[in-house]
């Protein structure tokens, strides 16, 4: 960017949508308009932005130039969720793609921040591909925040080189709180000698926060130690959706069924976020895929400790930050977890007890049996009430004491929001046929599904308010 | 940051505006720029709260000592997913997030506004947005919400339990409250950082002139007084209904009804109705002396500024007991009644209409009630305090 002062179009979800895109746009915004350059944005919903457009829609992608004439540049914030319906079907990807190529070409010379983008839409081999790499190729300038995402960009889409720039991610960020660390552990509840792990962000299964929890149940901590080191996992379903209310749930009964565990299910608040990040010792980000994120650069302005899954471009963005390691597997964010408390002096090595023990099949097949099941139940937050193993004399059921009081509370917290298939399909027209025909019966469906999620929430408010608290056991024996 | 300089952010400003929240938001200001304070408005060109037109000029004019900059009301939505949530939330539905904020968005936006404090929140020791529903609040209460402090006027309604407003009630430093009532809903549904009781003044008139209005406006010697923001959240339909009903059961006292909104009565009792429209602060004072008694038929009230205006000038009030924030008040100070039903809201009239010293004499706490916990000196004494102590 010179610095002369121009006119900007930004092209972003914006404030007061709270995700890490329209947070990082938002700074972004603030940024140029500091330096002086006039910058108006424009939105895929209404929003603070001065314009909105629908971007999925390619009849209404074509008027994207008439909103762009007049500015002397543009930035586009591209992640797929607001160019592309979901799921991105090859008719969609050949028709937005196509559409989006054909209104860049007619707007100024236009940046593109890619924020997430799948490689395979530009190696897929039919001609979706080539609207894909049209797409990319259409753009002046592009930046990314690490360098495989560039070289993705060049051998997957074709984009020359020159044209993309690395950029730093948190360039624009700043802090969004004045509190210091004492205060905002009082403010929420933390004790000063607390340890404290953190996930926060959106709920949602590609965030991978159940894996954290899990690896918290595999420290086995207890004693002292269990009631001074906690998790904290804080945040909301991101989509609304049926598959993220669902997962949410999932989340909450496994965190229920965890000591030392806690679910704050809020839709926090830019300062409320960074108090978080601020009052905790450990940031987890047990992503299942992303891209590249914005909590890495928010942890890193309060230089935490970092602990992520080596996935998409985590592991390039850690790399240059103090206390921050990528980890591979589950076992290894477990066993970096206790690193992080033995080098913290809150446990001796020698205490972790991660459960790596190897299978005793010394007792024979019903101690396995024995061992399987709670292992499973802890991965699954509650127990089946079983009765006595198929292959065992006639004993007592294996012993569960580790298994938490509300294990019935549990399994019906898992009972997930009523959802209806999303109508698609790849047969030809079938999608089209779905869509009518849940169109048609809509205005019946809604009400009942409405209604059902109710009976669902208030029966499990119900169960909740006369359910006695669970147990504080510690997991390390529900483990191994 | 300049030390003593504080935005005020209310969705509407200026004259011939109805609506609590908004004359509050006038009267802190201008109290506080008395007081040395460097203050500015951060408004909106709209004057009606229903078209949210741009009836004002955008820009930057002067009103007496405070600085009002105008910003232009962008309304280009259709509003169908307002209305869609809106029903939802009537059946008592929780609407998805991604619904709550196309809800919040699918109304009046204030680009320019928001953008403006964008580049110069930092330029503002606090800023203060109010009352919480509004799109001005939600969005502007977030930008610098650390130097923020929300006036919510939060009633007992299906918004307030949306998980939409947590981050604006629980991200900003401090929340001003008006009464115990509304604390108790606040901490039924949002944790936020400090939070106190501030109250709000009621400008205490020198005099009032109640033969003055009668003989400028042809009112009757007696009459009952009802006003404010006419629609049916604010329980307007069901009064006119109900003061029908007292009507044809042989109540003869009149009803004078001011503010804004249209008013729609049935041909028997439309004579009974006398509509005086938006009318001034004095001549305001001068209806409330010279009423037999005011009617608040409200359940969302966050204050209830109209009845702490009757009780100062002498006169009675019948309210809907439906109101937690009212009933209260009206327990604390006991001049006043409160109904359930048209048929005690009927009775209630008959006191008036039958035993008028009573119904004076019932009236008779209500000033020194609000003298003594509801004037500005005290009001901005406790605001001027959590500037200091939250900013």
């Amino acid at each position: 960017m010179s610095s002369a002062s121009k006119r900007i179009l930004m092209v972003a979800p914006y404030a007061p949508y709270r995700d890490g895109i329209a947070a990082y746009a938002l700074q972004q915004v603030r940024a140029l308009r500091a330096q002086g350059h006039h910058v108006e944005v424009l939105s895929p919903q209404p929003s603070a932005a001065h314009h909105h457009l629908n971007l999925s829609d390619p009849r209404a992608v074509v008027r994207l130039p008439s909103f762009a004439a007049g500015f002397d540049e543009m930035i586009v914030h591209f992640h797929p969720d607001y160019f592309l319906p979901q799921p991105a079907t090859f008719g969609v990807r050949l028709s937005r793609f196509t559409a989006l190529a054909v209104a860049i070409r007619r707007c100024p010379p236009t940046t593109l921040v890619v924020h997430e983008m799948d490689a395979r839409w530009g190696t897929a081999g039919d001609i979706s591909a080539h609207a894909a790499k049209a797409f990319m190729q259409s753009f002046a300038h592009i930046e990314v925040h690490y360098r495989h995402q560039a070289d993705e960009l060049t051998n997957d889409f074709g984009v020359s080189p020159e044209r993309i720039e690395t950029v730093l991610h948190g360039g624009n960020f700043r802090p969004n709180t004045r509190r210091d660390r004492a205060t905002v552990r009082q403010r929420l509840g933390i004790d000063d000698d607390a340890f404290v792990f953190l996930c926060i962000g959106f709920v949602a299964h590609h965030k991978g926060f159940d894996r954290a929890v899990r690896a918290f149940r595999r420290l086995g901590l207890t004693g002292d130690a269990a009631d001074k080191v906690r998790l904290d996992v804080v945040g909301s379903p991101s989509t609304g959706s049926d598959a993220a209310d669902q997962y949410a749930t999932e989340l909450q009964s496994l965190i229920a069924a965890t000591p030392g565990a806690t679910l704050h299910q809020e839709y926090v608040s830019d300062a409320a976020f960074d108090e978080w990040l601020l009052a905790c010792d450990v940031v987890l980000l047990p992503y299942r895929h992303i891209w590249s994120s914005s909590v890495v650069e928010r942890a890193a302005i309060f230089e935490k400790h970092i602990i992520a899954t080596a996935v998409g471009g985590l592991p390039e963005q850690l790399e240059p930050i103090a206390h921050a390691r990528a980890v591979a597997d589950d076992r290894e964010l477990a066993t970096a977890m206790a690193s992080e408390l033995h080098d913290a002096a809150v446990v001796p090595k020698a205490f972790l007890a991660l459960a790596d023990d190897p299978w005793d099949d010394s007792a024979g097949a019903n101690a396995v049996m024995d061992q399987m099941r709670r292992r499973a139940d802890a991965r699954r937050g509650y127990t089946f009430r079983r009765g006595a193993p198929t292959n065992a004399p006639q004993t007592t059921p294996a012993p569960l004491a580790a298994v938490p009081s509300d294990s019935a509370l549990s399994a019906l917290r898992r009972v997930g929001p009523l959802s209806r298939p999303v109508p698609v399909s790849a047969r030809p027209g079938v999608t089209l046929f779905k869509k009518v025909q849940r169109r048609l019966f809509n205005w019946e469906i809604e009400p009942v599904i409405a209604w059902v999620d109710e009976l669902r929430r208030a029966t499990q408010q119900v169960a909740e308010s006369t359910t006695p608290p669970a147990s504080t056991t510690p997991p390390e024996s529900v483990e191994d | 940051m300049t030390g003593r300089r504080l935005a005020f952010i209310p969705p509407r400003y200026g004259e011939g505006i109805v609506g609590g929240a908004e004359l509050v938001m006038k009267e802190v200001a201008h109290g506080l720029a008395a007081r040395g304070w460097e203050v500015e408005i951060l408004t909106t060109c709209a004057r009606d709260h229903f078209t949210w037109a741009n009836e004002f000029a955008p820009g930057v004019t002067r009103d007496g000592p405070v600085t009002v900059r105008r910003f232009s009301v962008q309304i280009d939505t259709p509003g169908t997913d307002r209305r869609r949530v809106e029903s939802m939330l009537a059946q008592g539905i929780t609407p998805s997030m991604p619904d709550q904020q196309r809800w919040m968005n699918d109304g009046l936006r204030v680009p320019d506004l928001f953008h403006h404090l964008l580049d110069n929140a930092d330029d503002y020791h606090g800023i203060v947005v109010s009352p919480y529903m509004f799109w001005t609040t939600f969005v502007c209460g977030q930008v610098a919400a650390d130097r923020t402090i929300l006036r919510p006027c939060l009633h007992d309604e299906p918004a307030a339990r949306l998980a939409l407003f947590e981050p604006l009630f629980n991200g900003v430093a401090g929340v001003w409250l008006q009464t115990e009532p509304e604390e108790e809903l606040l901490a039924r549904h949002f944790n936020p950082a400090n939070v106190e009781i501030v109250g709000e003044g009621i400008p205490v008139p020198d005099a009032y002139s109640p033969e003055k209005v009668r003989v400028a406006r042809g009112l009757p010697e007696r009459f009952l007084l009802a006003g404010g923001r006419r629609e049916g959240a604010k329980g307007w339909d069901v009064l006119i209904e109900q003061y029908s009903q007292a009507a044809r059961a042989g109540i003869a006292l009149p009803l004078v009804i001011f503010g804004s909104g249209d008013v729609h009565l049935d041909d028997d009792v439309a004579d009974m109705v006398i509509d005086v429209g938006v009318v001034g602060s004095d001549e305001l004072a001068d209806l409330f002396a010279a009423a037999d008694a005011y009617i608040q038929p409200s359940a969302l009230e966050s204050f209830s500024r109209t009845i702490m205006e009757s009780w100062l000038a002498g006169t009675p009030v019948i309210a809907n007991a439906a109101s937690d924030v009212v009933a209260w008040h009206i327990g604390r100070c006991n001049a006043g009644l409160l109904y359930e039903d048209a048929f005690e809201f009927e009775e209630c009239l008959r006191f008036i209409s039958e035993a008028p010293e009573q119904a004076a004499a019932l009236a008779a706490p209500g000033r020194d009630y609000v003298l003594d916990n509801y004037t500005w000196p005290i009001t901005l004494d406790r605001m001027e305090s959590t500037l200091e102590r939250w900013l």
